[in-house]
């Protein structure tokens, strides 16, 4: 579960997010669309931890992100835009030191089935330096899933996936709402949200444009009725 | 924590050694490593007349040392 209350960040004058208020239940997938500087990343760095609110509470699993950021984060799993590795630590030893902080115990016996599924298996030895950039992205996405987080925050993730990597990350993503994971997954990709969203959030110069089901959506704009959520977006978003 | 911590020390210094010999099969490491590591001795161990580390060195092996630190420099 995850539950925003008045979210607010700013960086100087500029005001990134403003009063942003709205919860992820157990199995359901968010999806977080606006434009350019919206305020998608900042919220979903905030929702991390790693970036501090101007104010508003955020909690994730129950816990406060302020007050208790430690139990917050170990339910969490956010997945960045861009893949930030550690240049000498091989793709296995990724999966390890991540077990390692998150206390993971049966790393071991989960290793070889997780490689497997990250297609890595025939990389396991190597350095990031050897990867595509889908293989560090598939890399950075099993390190966040290793222990078995309940809230999921992905941040474009399809970027520089092939197409099985972009099916299986669909399966990905909706089998771990279906064991209950509450997802908020932001992205440019407007069909990939159709697909794969119970929720759409929309965003525009840090504020909230619309919220709910696309049926909920239409409800409180007719006008839109009929049309194709990239025509809601851009209508909503004024762009 | 410290454990994941004495983790990711342990085996970056581990793979970065190993990754810096491999890179020996290349000539121009290989060079590089043979002039330093000529350089060093040169410049710390060789036998000096009137013993002493605070022995001046003569022009003509500071020349020579230069020189050599020079190549390695435009090697690295």
């Amino acid at each position: 579960m995850i539950e925003v209350q008045g979210l607010t960040k700013s960086y100087g004058s500029v005001a990134a997010v403003c009063d942003l208020s709205f919860s992820v239940a157990p199995g359901e997938v968010l999806g977080l669309v606006g434009p350019n500087g919206a305020g998608k990343t900042t919220t979903l760095r905030s929702l991390a931890g790693i970036v501090r609110p101007g104010g508003g509470t955020i909690r994730v699993g129950g816990h406060d992100m302020e007050r208790d950021p430690v139990a917050a984060k170990c339910v969490l799993a956010f997945m960045p835009d861009e893949p930030h590795l550690f240049d000498y630590l091989t793709v296995e030893e990724h999966l390890r030191f991540t077990a390692r902080l998150y206390q993971v115990t049966d790393v071991e016996r989960r290793l070889p089935a997780l490689l497997q599924e990250l297609e890595l298996s025939e990389k396991a030895k190597a350095l990031p330096g050897e990867l595509s950039r889908g293989m560090k992205q598939k890399l950075v996405i099993g390190c966040g899933l290793l222990h078995d987080p309940t809230a999921l925050l992905f941040d474009e993730p399809l970027t520089g996936l092939d197409p099985a990597g972009i099916r299986r990350m669909k399966q990905t993503i909706r089998e771990r709402a279906r064991q209950g994971a509450a997802v908020v997954l932001s992205s440019h990709l407007l069909h990939l949200v159709e697909e794969i969203c119970t929720r759409v959030l929309i965003m525009h110069r840090g504020r909230k444009v619309a919220l709910g089901t696309i049926e909920e959506i239409l409800t409180e704009r007719p006008d839109l009725r009929g049309r194709s959520l990239e025509d809601i977006f851009l209508t909503l978003t004024g762009t | 924590m410290i454990e994941a911590a004495l983790y990711l020390t342990g085996r970056s210094l581990v793979n970065a050694t190993r990754r810096r010999v491999a890179r020996l099969r290349q000539p121009k490491y290989l060079i590089g490593l043979v002039v330093g590591a000529l350089y060093f001795y040169w410049f710390f161990f060789r036998p000096r007349r009137g013993g002493g580390l605070g022995a001046v060195a003569s022009p003509g092996g500071e020349i020579v040392a230069v020189g050599l630190l020079s190549t390695l420099v435009l090697l690295k």
